[in-house]
This record gives C-alpha cells, sequence and structure tokens, in this order.
C-alpha cells in the first residue's frame, strides 16, 4: 500500500497527542517548520478519539506517553475502525527506541516512530529523515516502516530474524531486485552462500543495472563461489520442469521463451484441465504449474483440488494466470494451494518476477509452509505418529508464531476425535492469528460433531466469505443449511457449486439431497440416475432421518424417507428396499406398529438381496409383538465414546465473540504481514 | 449498448477466441468479419470500412504490431484499434503510442469489453461526456497544478497529449494500474490552457526509487469546457498516438 498525503503539505491534516504543554507546542512548531499547515493539537487521547470519528484524518502522531499500562493492539484498531480515512496513518513518539518493542509497533500497523526528543533540532531531523524515505519509496509505507525494523535488526545483530524478513519481503514484493540485494546480504550474514548466490543472479536478471551492488556483495562475502556463479546464472529458479495449462496456445510460446531464459527448459502445453489431469495422474509430480483460472472441461478450482487432494501433489507451486482472477485474491486461493497470481496482460518482467517470489516463497528456509503440508498430508492419511513427530519439530521452530503452533496441534487433536481440545487450541489460534480459512473450517468441524450447529454454521459461513470456491465446504454449508430448513440459501450456495465442479460425485449427491427436501421429486430422480452408486446419498438420507427422529423432529423424518422413495428410479430395487426398510424401522421404533407392517409389506425384496432377511426378520418381531401386546426391544447401536477434556477444563464456546473481537486482520496496514513474529497482546 | 449498423473486424488466428469475441461483439449490436492473421485483416480493412478493430498480437503470417501499423498508415485515428491478448508481447505503453486504442486481456471480460466499446465507438463529441462515479477521493488521486509550460513544448515531459489521454510523471504523484485518477492541470499557454476531467490508468512503468513513475492515463471524462477546447485541438493535430510513451 501506498499513501503519499504526507507530502502534500497543504492538504495534509495532522492530529499531535502529546501531554505536556511544551513538547507539544515543540512538536507543533517542527511540523510547521516543515511547512505543514493543518495541525490540532490535543493533550487528551479521549478527545482525539473523539474529533477523529468526524473528521478526516490524514496522519496521528501519538505520544506513547499517553498510552502507558494500555492494551495498544486494542487501541490501534479503535483509532483505525474511527478513522473515516481508509488510509489513516498513524506514528508513534516514543521515549526512546526499545528495540523490543519497534517490531510489535508495526506489527500493529503504526507508519513510523519518531524517538521523544526535547530540542526541537532532534525531532526535525528525524521527521526529515522520514519524509525522504516516504518521497523515495515513494509513499509505499511497507518499505518505508521496513528501514526502521532493518536498522533495528542489524544494529541489534539478529541476523536469523533479519533473514527471515527479507525472505517475508519478497513475498510481499517478488522479485524486486532492490530487496533481493539485501535478502543476498541476509543470507550471506546468515552464511548461506549457495542462497546468496541464487539471490544476485536473481536480481541481475530482473535488472541488470543491479551489477554494481550485486558485484560488491560477490567481492565482500562470495569470493569462493565463482563456480557456482555461473552455474546458478543459467538456471536462476532452480527448477527444470513446468506444467502449462491455458487455452490459449500463445501463452503456451511465450510462456515457454520466457521459462527457457530462466532455466526451465521441460515444459508440457495442455488447452483444457481434463487434459492436464490425465496427463497428471500418469506422471510425476512436476515442479511448477502454471495455468490459467478459466479452462475448458474441468474448472480451474476443481483442477487445483484435484491436484492438491486427490492426487496428493503438495509440493508443486502453482500460479494462476488470469484476468478474473485478481492479485488481491491470492490470500484467498492459498487454502487451496495456490502460490501465485499474474493477471493478464502480463509481460516478460512480471512472469520473472512472480516466478522468484514463488520460489523464495515455497522454499523459505524456515520450512514453516512445507512442514505444514506435510502434517496436513499425515493427518489426512491417518499417519497420526508420524504427525506428532513433525508436530514436536514444528513446535520448536522459534520462528513460527504460537497461533501456528496452536492451530496446528488442534488439527491434530481434531484427527484423534479430542474435539473439545481442538476446540480449545483452535479459539486460541483465532483470537492469536484473526480469521483464516483453514483455522474457521476446523473449528466449524469441531463444532458439528460436539452437534452445536450454530457457531458451526457461523465458522462456515466465515471461512466461506473469505474462500468461496472450496468445494467440500460449500457442502457441509449445504447439509448445514437443510438441516436448519434454510432451503434457499442451501440452493443459493449449491449454484455457486455447481459452477465450480457441476460433475462430482457429492455435488450431484447434495444436489439430489436438497431436491428431495423441496419435494422436486422428478428432478430427485432424473439425479439419483447420474449417480454412479446410491450407496452415498441412501446413507446420508437415512442419517439426516435418523437425526430428526431423535431430535424430536419425528414427522420430519418419515415425510422425508417417503420424499425419498417417491424420487428413487424404479429399477433401482435394492435402494428402494434399503429406504422402504429404514422407514419401517423407524415407526416401529416409536411404536407405529401397524404402520411398520404396512410399509414392510408394501416391498418384497427379492431373496438374492441382502436386505431381504432383515425384512423378514422384523416382520417376524412386530407380528408376535401385536400378537402379544408386548413391546419391540431394540438393541441400541453402540455409540462410539469420544474422550474428552476433564469438565472443568472444558472452554466455554464464545466463538462469534471472537470473531467479532479478534476478526480484523491487522494485516491490512502496515508491516504485520511481514513481520509476523509476535502475537502477544501488547501492553506496555 | 446498441450498435445498430457499426461494423467489427476481429484479427485472431485461433479460431475459438475469434468465435467468442465475434458472439460478444454480435451480442452488443455490431456486425462482425473476421480475419486469421495481420496479412488477411488488413486485406480485408482496406477493402471495407470498418468502425472497430479488435486483434491479437501474436499470429502466423503478419502479426498484430503490424497490422496496427498497416491500419494507421491509412488513417491516424480511425477506426479505434483494441489490441487482445493474455501477454505483452510488445509493452503496453508502446501499443498506444502507435495507435492502438486500448489493451484488453484475452480472452476479454465481457463487461470490460462493453465498457471500453461504448467509449471508443461513441461520436468525439459525446466521448467524454459521461462522468465516472467511481472518483477515489484521497488527496493523491487529484492531481491540481499549474505548469509554467505549454503543452506543446518540446522540453516539458511532465504531461504529454496524446488523442484519447495523458502521460504523466510528476513529483510526489504515484498511482496504480486501473485506479482512476481526476485532473486539474493548468498550463500557462499554449492551445490547451486546462485540462480538467479524469481518466483511468491503462499502464505504468515504474522507475528507480526516488523517481517517479510513468504514468498512461487514458480519458473517461473531460468537462465541457476542457473537452472543447481538446476537441480543437485533436482537429488541428491528427496525431497517432492514443497515450504517448514519454520515449
Amino acid at each position: 500500500m501506498s499513501n503519499i498525503s504526507i507530502l502534500n503539505k497543504e492538504k495534509c491534516r495532522i492530529f499531535l497527542l502529546e501531554k505536556g504543554d511544551t513538547l507539544r507546542q515543540m512538536y507543533a512548531d517542527a511540523f510547521k517548520r516543515a511547512e505543514y499547515q493543518l495541525i490540532t493539537p490535543f493533550s487528551e487521547k479521549e478527545e482525539l478519539t473523539d474529533k477523529l470519528k468526524n473528521e478526516y484524518v490524514d496522519w496521528c502522531v501519538l505520544s506513547l506517553d499517553s498510552f502507558r499500562g494500555l492494551n495498544l493492539t486494542e487501541i490501534l484498531e479503535n483509532l483505525f475502525s474511527s478513522s473515516n480515512n481508509s488510509d489513516l496513518l498513524i506514528s508513534f513518539i516514543n521515549d526512546k527506541v526499545d528495540d523490543n518493542l519497534l517490531p510489535i509497533l508495526f506489527e500493529s500497523g503504526i507508519f513510523c516512530n519518531f524517538e521523544k526528543s526535547y530540542t526541537i533540532a532532534p525531532f526535525e531531523e528525524q521527521l526529515s529523515f522520514l519524509l525522504k524515505y516516504v518521497h523515495l519509496y515513494k509513499g509505499d509505507f511497507t518499505l518505508i516502516s521496513a528501514e526502521y525494523i532493518r536498522s533495528s535488526l542489524k544494529r541489534r545483530k539478529f541476523y536469523g530474524s533479519l533473514l527471515d524478513f527479507e525472505d517475508a519481503l519478497q513475498e510481499v514484493y517478488p522479485g524486486n531486485h532492490l530487496l533481493l540485494i539485501k535478502l543476498c546480504e541476509a543470507q550471506c550474514l546468515n552464511s548461506k552462500y549457495g542462497a546468496a548466490v541464487s539471490s544476485l543472479a536473481q536480481a541481475e536478471f530482473i535488472e541488470p543495472k543491479s551489477k554494481p551492488a550485486a558485484d560488491l556483495l560477490r567481492k565482500k562475502y562470495l569470493k569462493l563461489m565463482q563456480e557456482d556463479n555461473v552455474a546458478i546464472a543459467n538456471n536462476i529458479l532452480g527448477i527444470k520442469d513446468c506444467l502449462i495449462i491455458d487455452p490459449d496456445t500463445d501463452i503456451h510460446h511465450n510462456v515457454i521463451e520466457n521459462l527457457s531464459k530462466l532455466g526451465i527448459s521441460e515444459c508440457q502445453c495442455f488447452e483444457n484441465g481434463d487434459l492436464a489431469y490425465k496427463y497428471l495422474e500418469t506422471n510425476i509430480e512436476p515442479k511448477l504449474i502454471i495455468m490459467e483460472w478459466k479452462i475448458p472441461i474441468i474448472s480451474g478450482v476443481a483442477l487445483i483440488q484435484r491436484i492438491r487432494t486427490k492426487l496428493g501433489f503438495n509440493q508443486c507451486m502453482i500460479m494462476i494466470i488470469s484476468s478474473l482472477i485478481k492479485k488481491h485474491d491470492l490470500s484467498l486461493l492459498q487454502e487451496m494451494g495456490v502460490d501465485a497470481v499474474l493477471e493478464k496482460p502480463f509481460d516478460a518482467s512480471q512472469l520473472a518476477k512472480e516466478l522468484i517470489g514463488i520460489i523464495h516463497h515455497s522454499l523459505k528456509p524456515s520450512e514453516q509452509r512445507s512442514l505444514e503440508r506435510k502434517i496436513r498430508l499425515f493427518l489426512a492419511n491417518n499417519k497420526t505418529g508420524e504427525a506428532e513427530r513433525m508436530i514436536a519439530e514444528y513446535v520448536n521452530i522459534p520462528e513460527i508464531s504460537n497461533g501456528a503452533k496452536l492451530q496446528i496441534r488442534a488439527e491434530y487433536e481434531y484427527s484423534l476425535n479430542r474435539f473439545d481440545d481442538a476446540l480449545n487450541h483452535g479459539l486460541e489460534a483465532l483470537k492469536l492469528c484473526g480469521k483464516s480459512v483453514i483455522l474457521l473450517t476446523l473449528l466449524g468441524k469441531c463444532f458439528l460433531k460436539i452437534k452445536d450447529f450454530k457457531n458451526a454454521s457461523s465458522a462456515f459461513k466465515n471461512a466461506h466469505e473469505l474462500s468461496p470456491y472450496n468445494v467440500d465446504r460449500m457442502l457441509t454449508l449445504i447439509s448445514l443449511y437443510i438441516e436448519d430448513g434454510s432451503l434457499e440459501k442451501a440452493t443459493e450456495i449449491l449454484q455457486k457449486v455447481k459452477t465450480v465442479d457441476e460433475k462430482r460425485q457429492d455435488v450431484i449427491e447434495i444436489e439430489c439431497r436438497l431436491a428431495i427436501e423441496k419435494s422436486e421429486t422428478s428432478s430427485a430422480t432424473k439425479l439419483f440416475q447420474m449417480l454412479d452408486s446410491l450407496s452415498g446419498i441412501v446413507g446420508m438420507i437415512n442419517n439426516d432421518a435418523v437425526s430428526r427422529i431423535h431430535s424430536g423432529k419425528y414427522e420430519q423424518g418419515i415425510k422425508l424417507y417417503h420424499q425419498a422413495l417417491k424420487s428413487l428410479p424404479e429399477d433401482s430395487i435394492e435402494y428402494c428396499a434399503i429406504v422402504n426398510y429404514n422407514l419401517g424401522l423407524a415407526y416401529a421404533r416409536y411404536g407405529d406398529l401397524d404402520q411398520c407392517l404396512n410399509t414392510l409389506i408394501k416391498i418384497n425384496p427379492p431373496s438374492t438381496i441382502k436386505i431381504h432377511q432383515k425384512y423378514l426378520s422384523l416382520q417376524e418381531k412386530v407380528r408376535t409383538s401385536i400378537n402379544n401386546g408386548t413391546k419391540l426391544e431394540f438393541q441400541e447401536m453402540a455409540v462410539k465414546k469420544v474422550e474428552s477434556v476433564p469438565a472443568e477444563d472444558k472452554v466455554t464456546y464464545t466463538f462469534e465473540e471472537i470473531i467479532k473481537k479478534f476478526g480484523i486482520k491487522k494485516g491490512l496496514r502496515c508491516c504485520y504481514k511481514i513481520y509476523y513474529r509476535s502475537e502477544d497482546v501488547m501492553k506496555l | 449498448m446498441k450498435a445498430n449498423s457499426l461494423k467489427a473486424l476481429i484479427v485472431e488466428d485461433q479460431e475459438n477466441f475469434r468465435n467468442t469475441v465475434a458472439e460478444m461483439l454480435n451480442f452488443l449490436g455490431f456486425e462482425t468479419s473476421t480475419a486469421e492473421d495481420g496479412q488477411k485483416g488488413i486485406e480485408k480493412s482496406n477493402s471495407c470500412k470498418f468502425d472497430l478493430i479488435i486483434s491479437d498480437i501474436r499470429m502466423p503470417n503478419k502479426d498484430g504490431r503490424w497490422f496496427l501499423n498497416e491500419v494507421r498508415k491509412v488513417n491516424k485515428n480511425y477506426p479505434p484499434f483494441i489490441f487482445m491478448s493474455g501477454y505483452a508481447d510488445f509493452a503496453v505503453c508502446d501499443a498506444y503510442q502507435e495507435g492502438a486504442d486500448a489493451f484488453i486481456s484475452k480472452p476479454p471480460i465481457p463487461e470490460k469489453l462493453e465498457h471500453i466499446v461504448t467509449i471508443l465507438c461513441s461520436p468525439h463529441s459525446k466521448r467524454w461526456s459521461k462522468a465516472s462515479s467511481n472518483i477515489n477521493q484521497k488527496h493523491n488521486n487529484n492531481i491540481l497544478k499549474k505548469f509554467s509550460n505549454s503543452v506543446d513544448d518540446p522540453g516539458f515531459h511532465q504531461v504529454i497529449v496524446g488523442r484519447g489521454g495523458i502521460f504523466l510523471q510528476i513529483e510526489d504523484y504515484e498511482f496504480e494500474l486501473d485506479e482512476i485518477v481526476s485532473f486539474d492541470l493548468n498550463f500557462s499557454s499554449g492551445p490547451i490552457a486546462f485540462l480538467k476531467g479524469n481518466g483511468r490508468v491503462v499502464w505504468k512503468i515504474e522507475e528507480d526509487y526516488g523517481v517517479p513513475s510513468k504514468h498512461g492515463i487514458f480519458f473517461e471524462y473531460l468537462e465541457p469546457k476542457t473537452s472543447e477546447i481538446f476537441l480543437n485541438y485533436l482537429a488541428k493535430k491528427d496525431f497517432v498516438a492514443v497515450i504517448p510513451n514519454g520515449k
């Protein structure tokens, strides 16, 4: 984000907060001497906050003295949300530069930090330093605040953190040649000379004018790496193969041309999703996939989900090139495994920059992402032992935030069916990290398991808003809406699912389920006929009906069976018999033995199908009961006992409150996105 | 929009895209003709008067850039010419410099295509009369500047006027691609005393840090007086560049 409004000194409105009269006057004078004309001084923060709600302000300069003992995160959020300027800038005036506090302040969204001074000259000097950087970086306040953080980390010799920081900057500014030079220096300071050579080669590829700066670093740190310099310059991304999927064959030619300059020589091109998927099914995982979002036959979304889940390809990097998807949609697409987005029309330089960014992003030294993917893969395959070992490694990495660790722990607990523990960890993670799609989905699943449908629905809805293309979650939401009786909402989401992947069997199943619920018999029949197997949908109907009957909605449960029977195709004798048997069983469980018998007599399943014996047995039991006037006894199904935490440790599920309070992503401002080191709630 | 009786030529070597764009334009009321490459495109455009041309860039025989230059040799500003490509084979700023009126992605987004075609196919007198609704109110999206130059001064490089927009490189003004910018520029002398209106940033070239970026701003609205002055200026000038590239 950039904002150069503070360079427009005639128009820039400044609110200045300082308790001390003399200091307040001095700061105001410094701004006036710098030719600012619209400065409003305040001595009390309440007064400033009130005014902020009604007036358009560009910049708040606040003395930290006014906030001692208070929660700064909340204060900053409050200031940001009170202002009617979405680009409000906030700076602090600090007693002295506290190197521990500084990153935390930047994480919370401040723009710059002034050191408190008692004479005007040092303050003026800092102001002119800031204005110089605002001008130099053209108002890009991430880069401006990065200057403060970088110098603080270097001053303290925190080289590990410096490297993480420079690495993370590449995610925000992929392929930026100046930042690649800074990254190289951080890599050298951490003795990562091989990576440093690559970074320099990448910087020079993007901007040949980087050579003098690159040569300086080579001289200083990389004298012994001359051979590597040559090898890496020929293949600066370090990968050899790529899959290109785009209906536009011009894109194939252009991308291949550009990739070859970057050293990628093996490219497979496909014009539609189906051909690409068939190729991937029978070949090893490629290193990189570059694809259009709108592709024929299998949609882009569906193809990515199949690549990541069905094929289990979790290492390959996926870049979307499209005019439909915008770069700012990336955060929403990351959940499904998209690593970069490039808007069409793009040029050679943009493609190279994004590819360099994607390489740094995916091969980050902290290994956080790759570890997370591996843990999730183990959990998905029920390999909890392996997952546990990897989690032990994960939690010991100091650079990974506590929020991320709690989230992984929650996912692990969920896989062991310890839903209360999973919720505990998940809600804590939500407090620390704010909303993320994976976390909300996990919380939704936990709430479902403990049958808290209201919170489950809310969690899934929140996740759906963040990432509206996840088929699995949309299907769960539809089920919840059907359960809730909100059929219009269910229909609305179904339409969206169908635009993503209407051929998936579970999509047809849910459409069929919804048609039954809406008593649209002929549509339901057609949908039944489109399914490869009816066992899934028949199971779903039975579960729903049983759950309704158990929760006191007997009539609704019975109605569901009847609707299903009306809709099932006549030739699916076995499934008709199953649903009919379950209907009979439902009558019997609730003491309506005559109805049960009538129902069972209606269908006489042939002896060749499995349920035949059950029919005979239930009929026999019911007849005996009717004749003897006795109650029919049922052997209750054993319910798997779920381990749970002791009652006193149970959480109070204040999910909605947490969502409201912590839902705002701090990262929308300033350096938080790139310097997510600490998540502790700040207190001075 | 309804473009009854307007004729459009679509030049594209890939049949599926050619048909898609033809369908979109038919829907907008155009009568469409197609050609498979630049060579066939120029043959068609020389044999029949078109009101709009949409062309791919990379094509066999003669490419889109060659085709544009041939079209502009015949007529410097008519018909409106739109490039359609997923990849910028040559710089977007050069496309506008050489007389392309727009550069859209392939496949085009129907709404965007309709928006741009509506502007380009309106008569000059009406083209810039409709004010944009979504103007950003940020200070730095409103350029208010007085220059002690004429737009025609050869040494003046901060604002250069084209027949559909302006090149802009002004200290401390940074805009993002696709942003709507409102401008109120005054010049001390010359054929255009002031330029007031708003436009869309259609290309941006980032310069080194500390050096202002170059922007190509495509006019979307001109305040009536500006429109009158500008149309007079255009009538006398007869030049190719829609937005100069500043080189």
